[in-house]
């Protein structure tokens, strides 16, 4: 009987380990797939496994509902970022066989989640707009996206990577320019370095990288306009409000490469409830973007992070036109998550109330 | 002037506590204790009329996790619901909203590179970002206080300067021309650069331009067949010339040719065999009557490509020998009038709405 016991015990172990292993964690029934974005010390130090084990440091601290496997294969994809997007051994080359060892394994069989940060956002979109002649048709038709979060994407360039690659090519530029990059990338952008995929980040060139037409798979944008300690030297240097790296221009899914103060024409970074003029408009942003989360406070590295302590708000229209504000007689109920700060004379303000109390992947997470 | 000073100095100070006890307030904003209770107060208006507001505060003992997800869904709700209306067409027949979406749809545009000094701000754009071997690199320069001054324009591709012309800022603006068949850059990659001098430093901008290599074979866009309805979707056969086989990707927007409004983008993909081919763009009849117009149309801003496949992933652009194609319309009269279902997209929608 003991013995019939502990086989009967071993046998729901196995079957409880076997079902363990396949099932994946995963957000709103979805499984996730993590993209990362640029190194800039790879390009000092290129590393010999195309960059996986900084990939996985990469993400090390995101709720781990993000960090999961199916079938054994890592849903941590990496690529060096001392290669540019395309060519010989480029990003592409290196992510592709990735993506197919997880398609393999039915991990989009339900559809993905895919979950970029930074960089991250242009190798997607190059991989889901082409991903039939990348893949080929019958591969393709199991990489099955229900979304894409976009943390900080970097999708439509960053001003930082101009000066970087001019830098490396011999343009003359001021000193303000040289310490920014020097505190950004923390080492000095030599003439004649590889630079690799910050050729792809200049807003030129990530802006010609499939962007006329996007499949139609929604892309959920998280931006803000946090300082890094290096924020300082980087601010002056990128167009508009950023987040230390990644201009708004880009990190709300902007057409055009403009200065912008917010995603929303309606409500600013911190919260306020007013018309912003420096702001996309609805048929500004590229079709299936939706700017969702911003924050004044969060900075380009936080957002991959356990970090909290960040306000966020949100927008909850995507008309293009401003709706003025009505507050005659107005009663500002609690749940509507707008109130009026007594420290701005009684200006409505919107937020996500208790963001500050989780990190950007675990509101992600607990939301999706 | 002794009343001047102080009064600026209190109002600094009265400045620098709102925003420290803004700070303040923030932080504790989740340990506050807050029951209910009415409170009214006078309060200014955008437009300054006097109003009255009533604020009511909830105690702050309700579940923040449900209001945390409830904020959210809210946004999400949005989203879901743009995201159905998006949905009613296909990716690949897209209306064009307005003439400020049209931007969204054009091919090879140079991005506006800019810096913000200051009050200043200058800018730097060139017309694109890929340019044929005969074509002039053009762009423009910009500085926001309309000043007039030298600027240097330069053309630098492998670390060396292969161009540079000193051009002039006439109330704060100069367009530049690159004569880049003249000029020897054998990798085609380059930096348009412009520089010049402000407060006694240098402000310097630079944006990336690549030349298009065109040789016998380049995919080449030849010409269009007669267009055609077939149930839901007005058909416009492209006649193609391809050296390579491989899956290649035409884009571009239908015009219409009477109000010469933009009206829908277009893309197709197709596996072609090399030689003279055919790829087919389609318009679903539910685009066509955003906004009403059955046609005749042209199709402009062409963007044809050989889509990236292994082993380099390139991208390899093409030309079409037509800047524009003439394609006819048909009455909607003709066509089936069928809503587009895409089940891949309805899916995404389900799980957008499953988030809210």
């Amino acid at each position: 009987m003991y013995k019939v016991n502990n086989l009967f015990r071993c046998f729901i172990s196995f079957v409880f380990l076997a079902f363990c292993s396949q099932v994946s964690a995963d957000i709103g029934g979805k499984n996730v797939i993590l993209i990362h974005g640029f190194n800039p010390f790879q390009l000092l130090s290129p590393p010999s496994d195309q960059g996986e084990e900084d990939a996985l440091q990469y993400w090390q601290t995101v709720d781990t509902r993000l960090r999961t496997e199916t079938g054994g294969v890592s849903n941590v994809i990496y690529w060096p970022s001392n290669k540019r997007l395309t060519g010989s051994g480029g990003v592409i080359s290196v992510v592709k066989p990735q993506i197919d060892a997880l398609l393999n394994v039915g991990h989009c069989a339900n559809q993905c989640v895919i979950v970029t940060h930074s960089t991250g956002d242009l190798v997607t979109r190059f991989l889901l707009k082409n991903k039939t002649s990348i893949f080929g048709s019958a591969q393709a038709s199991k990489f099955r996206v229900a979304a894409v979060v976009d943390l900080a994407g970097a999708g439509g360039g960053t001003e930082l990577a101009n000066l970087g690659v001019g830098v490396a090519n011999g343009v003359n530029f001021a000193g303000d320019v040289i310490s920014g990059l020097l505190e950004f990338a923390g080492f000095h952008i030599s003439l004649g370095l590889n630079v690799g995929i910050m050729n792809d980040l200049q807003t030129s060139v990530a802006r010609n990288h499939a962007t006329s037409s996007f499949p139609s798979i929604p892309r959920l944008r998280v931006s803000g306009t946090g300082s890094e300690f290096y924020g300082f030297a980087t601010h002056p240097l990128i167009l508009g409000a950023d987040d230390s790296v990644v201009p708004l221009h880009s990190a709300c899914g902007a057409v055009s490469a403009s200065s912008y103060d917010s995603c929303f024409k309606d409500v600013r970074a911190d919260g306020k409830l007013t018309y912003v003029r420096k702001a996309p408009s609805t048929s500004q942003i590229y079709d299936f973007h939706y700017p969702l989360v911003l924050s004044e406070d969060l900075p380009h590295n936080a957002m991959q992070t356990h970090k909290d302590g960040y306000w966020m708000t949100f927008s909850t229209t995507f008309e293009s036109a401003y709706r003025s504000e009505n507050s005659n007689g107005v009663s500002i109920n609690f749940n509507d998550y707008e109130k009026r700060e007594w420290w701005d004379f009684w200006q409505k303000y919107r937020y996500i109330r208790d963001a500050q109390k989780k990190s950007v992947s675990e509101l992600i997470a607990d939301s999706i | 002037m002794f009343l001047k000073i102080i009064s600026i100095s209190l109002f600094a100070t009265a400045v620098v506590c709102i925003f420290a006890l803004k700070s303040v307030a923030r932080s504790y904003e989740n340990t506050a204790n807050v029951t209910a209770t009415p409170i009214t107060l006078n309060l200014l208006e955008l437009d300054e009329k006097p109003s009255v507001a009533v604020v009511e505060s909830v105690a702050m003992e309700e579940n923040q996790e449900e209001i945390l997800e409830e904020v959210l869904s809210g946004s999400l709700g949005e989203i879901a619901e743009h995201f159905s209306q998006k949905i009613q067409y296909p990716d690949f027949s897209m209306p064009i909203e307005n003439q400020q979406a049209l931007e969204k749809y054009l091919p090879n545009r140079g991005a506006v590179v800019a810096r913000e000094v200051e009050q200043l701000t200058v800018t730097l754009q060139t017309t694109k970002f890929k340019y044929q071997k005969d074509e002039t690199i053009s762009g423009t320069v910009t500085a926001s206080d309309r000043r007039q001054q030298t600027v240097q324009i330069l053309l630098v591709s492998d670390q060396q300067t292969v161009w540079q012309e000193n051009s002039y800022l006439e109330d704060g603006v100069v367009e530049f021309g690159i004569p880049s068949h003249q000029v020897s850059w054998p990798s085609g990659h380059g930096l348009v650069v412009a520089t010049f001098s402000h407060g006694g430093e240098t402000l310097t901008l630079s944006t990336p331009v690549e030349q298009l290599q065109v040789t016998s074979n380049t995919p080449e866009v030849s010409s269009a067949e007669k267009s055609y309805v077939d149930n839901q979707w007005l058909v416009i056969p492209i006649n193609v010339q391809v050296s390579q086989p491989g899956y290649y990707r035409i884009e571009g927007n239908l015009y219409s040719v009477e109000t010469d409004q933009a009206l829908v983008h277009l893309v197709a993909e197709q596996s072609l065999e090399s030689g003279a081919e055919v790829i087919e763009l389609r318009a679903h009849i539910r685009a066509l009557k955003v906004h009403g117009d059955e046609g005749d149309y042209r199709l402009a801003d062409l963007l044809f490509e050989r889509m990236p496949s292994e082993p380099d992933y390139e991208t390899t652009t093409g030309i079409s020998r037509l800047p524009e194609l003439d394609v006819a319309g048909f009455s909607f009269q003709l066509y089936d009038d069928q809503p587009y279902l895409d089940l891949e997209a309805e899916a995404r929608l389900e799980f957008l709405q499953g988030m809210n």
